[in-house]
C-alpha cells in the first residue's frame, strides 16, 4: 500500500455491492486482471494450460484405448494396428490386461490370497495405530509393528503350515513397493532412534561410529548402496552362504531410511527443552527410562511432520531398487511395456503415467495425514 | 542414579562441561577423575565392547572378502586403473578414446557427473524460484497451477520422471533421423538426439592464433576504465565521456575479433544421421529434464516457505515506511527470506548431486555408470565401490562447504545491516 492512500477514500472508490453476475466479473478482475502485469501472467497461464494440460488430457482421455488385447489395439494402420494414421493417444487397455500383474508381479495366481490376507492384516492394525484417538498406543503398536510383519512374512514366504513356498524372486508390482516401504519403516525407526542417541552421547568411541555411519550414508547416493548390498555385500559372506537378494535390498533402503531418520529425531531431541532432561535427571531416572518415557515422546511428537516427509521421502526411493534389476512396481510395468504383445509407442508413457498414479496416490494421502496430525497436535496442546 | 556416583572433583569439571553444552544425562568427567569412577569404568567397558564387536566384525568380513577373492583370482588394489578400458564413452567431455584406461574412464564419468550436477542446480533453482514466485503471486490461475506443478512433482518418484522423459517421450515420440523436427538456427531434434550449430576456434583474423588483437583492445579497455575511477586521472567531463564512448567501442571491436577467430560448424542432414555441430545425446536431456523438473518442485517449495516465513510485521513496517512493492521485495524480504532458505537448499543440492547417479537407469555414461561397467569388466568391486564413495562425498561436502560460505555472508549481512 502506497502511503497518502487513506480508507475513507478507498471506501468511497468501492463499487457498489455486486449482484450474482457481477460478482463473478469482480472475482476475475480481482484475481486475474487487476493490473497489466496480471493480465500478462494470465495469458502466460493460459498458453501453458493449453499448449501442456490439453494436449495431455487429449492424449490421456478422449484419445485413449480403454479395451483391447493386445498391441493391435494401440497401434496404428502403418504399424501393424487399427487405429487411423497419425493416431496418438494413451492405452490403458495394456494396464487393464496387465493389471494384476502390476500388483502381485509373478505370484502364483492360486496363492494370490495370501497376499490380499497380508495386507487386510496390516491394514486391520495400521488404521488405529494411525488415528490419534484410538487409545492402547504401545500394544497396538507390538502388534502392528512386530507381530503383523512376523505373520505376513510367514503367510507370503509359506514352507510352513501346509502353504507351498513361494521364492521372493516371483514377488514383484506394487506388493514390492509396499513390503519394501512397511519393513523399512518398521527397521529404520528403531535403528534410526539408536543413532541419533548414539550420536548425542559422549561416549566417544559411539558417538564417533555413529556420526561416521550417518555422514558416509547421508553422502552417497541409494543408488550405490543399492549396488553394495547386490554385488559388494555377497563378496563378504562366506562362501556357500547366501543372502536373499529381496532381503539385501530391503535392509539397504533401511540403513538408507535410519540415517535421515536420525538426523530428525537429533533436531526433535535438541528442541526438547533442557529442563526436561534436568528433572528426569532429578527424579532419579536413569538414561533409558528417562529417554523412553520422558524426552523422546516429546521429540518425536515435535517432529512428526518431518518424519512423515522423510518417509514420503523413502516410498519414492523404494523405486531404485528397479536399477538392480527387481520386479518393484516401477521394474514390472517397464518389463510388462516391453512384452512382445504389448510393444506399442504408447505403451512405455502410459505405463508409467499408471505408475506415477499410485506412487503420487500414495504419497498425496500420507503428506494429507502428516497435515492432519499437525493440526491435530496443535488442537490438543491448544485444549 | 550415575551421577550421584561421580566423585566430588570431578563434579567441578562436569558442571563446566554442562554448562558448556552437554546435559545432565550426558555429562564428561575429566580424564583423571574416570579412573576413580565406577560410572566411568562402566562407560569405558561398553565402549571397548563395542569397539571389539566392531572389530570382530570387520575381521569376519575381511576375511571371507580375502578368501573370496583369492578363489576367484581377483588382484585388490588399484593396479587395473591403468589398464585399457575399451568401454565406449560416446559423450565424454574429456579426451577420450577407446586405447584410455579405466582411470581416464572414471575421471570421464566424474566430469560428466560433475557437469550434470552443476546444471540440473542451476536449471532447477532457476525453475524452482519463479514457480515459487508463481504459487505466491496474486494472479488465481498462475498460482494455481504452480500449486498444481508442485504437488504433482514432489509426490512421484524422481526414477519415474527420468524413465517418462526418456522411454515415455524421447524414444517414442521424437521423430528419426529423416523427419528431424528443425527448428530455428539450425537446431534439428530426432531420435538421436539434440543437434545444434557449434562453435569451434579457428583463429584466422589477424595475428597469431587471432587472439592478439582482441587481447590488447581489452587491456586497453582495463586500463582507460582504471584511469576513469574517481582516483584516476583528472580530466574534464568532455574528455571523460570521450574515454567512456573509446571503452565502449574498444569493447566492441575486440568482441567482434574475438567472435570472427571462430567458425560456426553447421549441422547437415545426411540420409542415415545428421553430420557436423554439436550435439546432446537424448539420455543426456532426459536425465537433465527429469532432475531439474523434479528438484525445482522441491526447491519451489523450500523458496515459498522461506518468503512466507518472514515475518508479516516487518513487511507491514516497510509498508508503513513508504517502501513500494519491489523495494520492500528487493531490500527486506528477499535477504530475509534466503537466510531460511540458503540451509535447506543445500540439502536439495546434494539430493540433485547424489540424484545423478540415476544416469544408470538410462545410460547417460557417469560416474556410476562407467563404474559399473568396470565392475562387469574387471571384478574390482571393493575399488570401485571406494571410489564412488569417495566421489561422492567429495562433491556433497563441497556442496555443502560453497553453501555454508553463502550462508555465512548472508548473517554477516545482518550484523551490518
Amino acid at each position: 500500500m502506497k502511503p497518502g492512500h487513506f480508507t475513507a477514500a478507498k471506501r468511497q472508490k468501492q463499487p457498489d455491492i455486486p449482484g450474482r453476475q457481477n460478482r463473478l466479473l469482480l472475482w476475475l478482475k480481482r484475481n486475474l486482471c487487476a493490473s497489466p502485469l496480471q493480465i500478462a501472467l494470465t495469458i502466460i497461464a493460459l498458453l501453458l494450460i493449453l499448449y501442456s494440460i490439453v494436449p495431455f488430457i487429449r492424449w490421456a482421455l478422449i484419445d485413449a484405448v480403454w479395451q483391447g488385447e493386445n498391441r493391435h489395439a494401440c497401434t496404428t494402420l502403418l504399424q501393424g494396428g487399427l487405429r487411423a494414421d497419425n493416431w496418438s493417444g494413451a492405452c490403458w487397455a495394456f494396464v487393464r490386461a496387465n493389471f494384476s500383474q502390476f500388483i502381485y508381479g509373478f505370484y502364483p495366481v492360486a496363492e494370490r490370497w495370501r497376499v490380499i490376507a497380508t495386507f487386510a492384516l496390516a491394514l486391520l492394525t495400521a488404521v488405529p495405530l494411525l488415528t490419534p484417538a484410538v487409545p492402547h498406543k504401545f500394544i497396538n503398536a507390538g502388534i502392528a509393528l512386530i507381530l503383523v510383519p512376523l505373520i505376513g512374512g510367514v503367510l507370503l514366504v509359506g514352507g510352513v503350515f501346509g502353504l507351498p513356498f513361494v521364492d521372493t524372486s516371483l514377488w514383484g508390482g506394487l506388493m514390492v513397493t509396499l513390503i519394501i516401504a512397511y519393513c523399512s519403516i518398521i527397521l529404520s525407526l528403531p535403528l534410526g532412534i539408536m543413532l541419533a542417541l548414539g550420536r548425542r552421547c559422549k561416549m566417544a568411541a559411539l558417538r564417533l561410529f555413529c556420526v561416521a555411519f550417518i555422514e558416509l550414508l547421508r553422502g552417497i547416493p541409494l543408488v550405490a548402496l543399492l549396488f553394495i548390498a547386490s554385488v559388494l555385500f555377497p563378496l563378504f559372506l562366506p562362501q556357500g552362504m547366501n543372502f536373499d537378494k529381496f532381503l539385501r535390498a530391503l535392509i539397504a533402503v533401511a540403513l538408507f531410511t535410519s540415517v535421515y531418520i536420525a538426523e530428525t529425531i537429533r533436531g526433535g531431541l535438541q528442541a526438547v527443552p533442557k529442563s526436561q532432561y534436568e528433572a528426569a535427571a532429578s527424579l532419579g531416572f536413569t538414561y533409558p527410562f528417562a529417554m523412553a518415557f520422558i524426552l523422546l515422546p516429546q521429540a518425536v511428537r515435535l517432529v512428526i511432520p518431518a518424519l512423515v516427509n522423510v518417509l514420503i521421502g523413502m516410498f519414492k526411493e523404494t523405486s531404485l531398487v528397479y536399477i538392480i534389476s527387481m520386479y518393484d512396481l516401477l521394474g514390472i510395468v517397464r518389463s510388462a511395456s516391453m512384452q512382445a504383445n504389448w510393444i506399442t509407442p504408447q505403451t512405455p508413457a502410459t505405463g508409467l503415467i499408471f505408475a506415477g498414479l499410485v506412487f503420487w496416490f500414495f504419497c498425496f494421502a500420507l503428506s494429507l495425514y502428516a497435515r492432519f496430525l499437525e493440526n491435530y497436535s496443535k488442537r490438543e496442546r491448544a485444549a | 542414579m550415575p551421577s550421584k556416583k561421580t566423585p566430588v572433583n570431578a563434579s567441578a569439571k562436569a558442571g563446566a562441561a554442562n554448562a558448556a553444552g552437554g546435559h545432565i544425562l550426558c555429562q564428561k568427567p575429566g580424564l583423571w577423575a574416570c579412573f576413580l569412577s565406577a560410572f566411568c569404568w562402566k562407560r569405558f567397558f561398553i565402549q571397548l565392547f563395542c569397539v571389539l564387536l566392531l572389530l570382530c566384525g570387520l575381521h569376519y568380513f575381511y576375511s571371507n572378502a580375502v578368501e573370496n577373492l583369492t578363489r576367484q583370482h581377483i588382484a585388490s588394489g588399484f593396479g587395473f586403473l591403468d589398464m585399457r578400458a575399451g568401454i565406449s564413452i560416446p559423450d565424454s567431455l574429456i579426451p577420450y578414446d577407446s586405447n584410455s584406461t579405466y582411470k581416464t574412464a572414471l575421471l570421464a564419468g566424474l566430469v560428466n557427473t560433475v557437469f550434470m550436477a552443476v546444471l540440473c542446480i542451476v536449471a532447477a533453482t532457476i525453475l524452482g524460484f519463479c514457480i515459487a514466485f508463481g504459487r505466491l503471486s496474486k494472479n488465481w490461475l498462475l498460482a494455481k497451477l504452480c500449486l498444481f506443478y508442485v504437488e504433482i512433482f514432489r509426490n512421484i518418484p524422481v526414477l519415474l520422471v527420468i524413465l517418462f522423459f526418456y522411454f515415455g517421450l524421447m524414444q517414442q515420440y521424437l521423430p528419426p533421423v529423416r523427419d528431424s523436427f528443425v527448428l530455428p538456427f539450425h537446431i534439428y531434434v530426432n531420435q538421436r538426439g539434440l543437434y545444434f550449430p557449434a562453435l569451434h576456434w579457428e583463429g584466422a583474423f589477424w595475428g597469431r592464433d587471432g587472439l592478439i588483437l582482441p587481447c590488447l583492445l581489452f587491456v586497453f579497455a582495463l586500463l582507460a576504465l582504471f584511469a576513469l575511477r574517481p582516483a584516476g586521472l583528472n580530466i574534464s567531463p568532455f574528455l571523460r565521456h570521450l574515454l567512456k564512448i573509446i571503452i565502449g567501442a574498444a569493447c566492441i571491436a575486440a568482441l567482434y575479433c574475438f567472435w570472427r577467430g571462430f567458425g560456426v560448424d553447421m549441422p547437415q542432414q545426411g540420409r542415415f544421421n545428421i553430420m557436423g555441430g554439436g550435439s546432446i545425446p537424448p539420455e543426456f536431456s532426459a536425465l537433465f529434464l527429469g532432475l531439474s523438473c523434479y528438484s525445482a518442485a522441491l526447491i519451489a517449495e523450500t523458496a515459498r516457505a522461506g518468503v512466507e516465513g518472514v515475518d508479516k510485521g516487518l513487511k507491514e513496517a516497510a509498508a508503513s515506511l513508504g517502501m513500494t512493492g519491489i523495494t520492500t521485495v528487493r531490500t527486506i524480504i528477499i535477504p530475509l527470506a534466503l537466510r531460511i532458505i540458503v540451509p535447506p537448499l543445500a540439502g536439495q543440492y546434494m539430493n540433485i548431486a547424489k540424484n545423478t547417479s540415476l544416469a544408470v537407469a538410462i545410460g547417460y555414461s557417469d560416474l556410476m555408470r562407467i563404474g559399473n561397467t568396470v565392475v562387469i569388466q574387471t571384478n574390482q568391486a571393493v575399488e570401485v565401490v571406494l571410489i564412488w564413495i569417495i566421489a561422492y562425498l567429495a562433491i556433497c561436502l563441497l556442496i555443502s562447504a560453497l553453501m555454508n560460505m553463502l550462508n555465512h555472508r548472508l548473517l554477516f549481512m545482518e550484523r551490518l545491516g
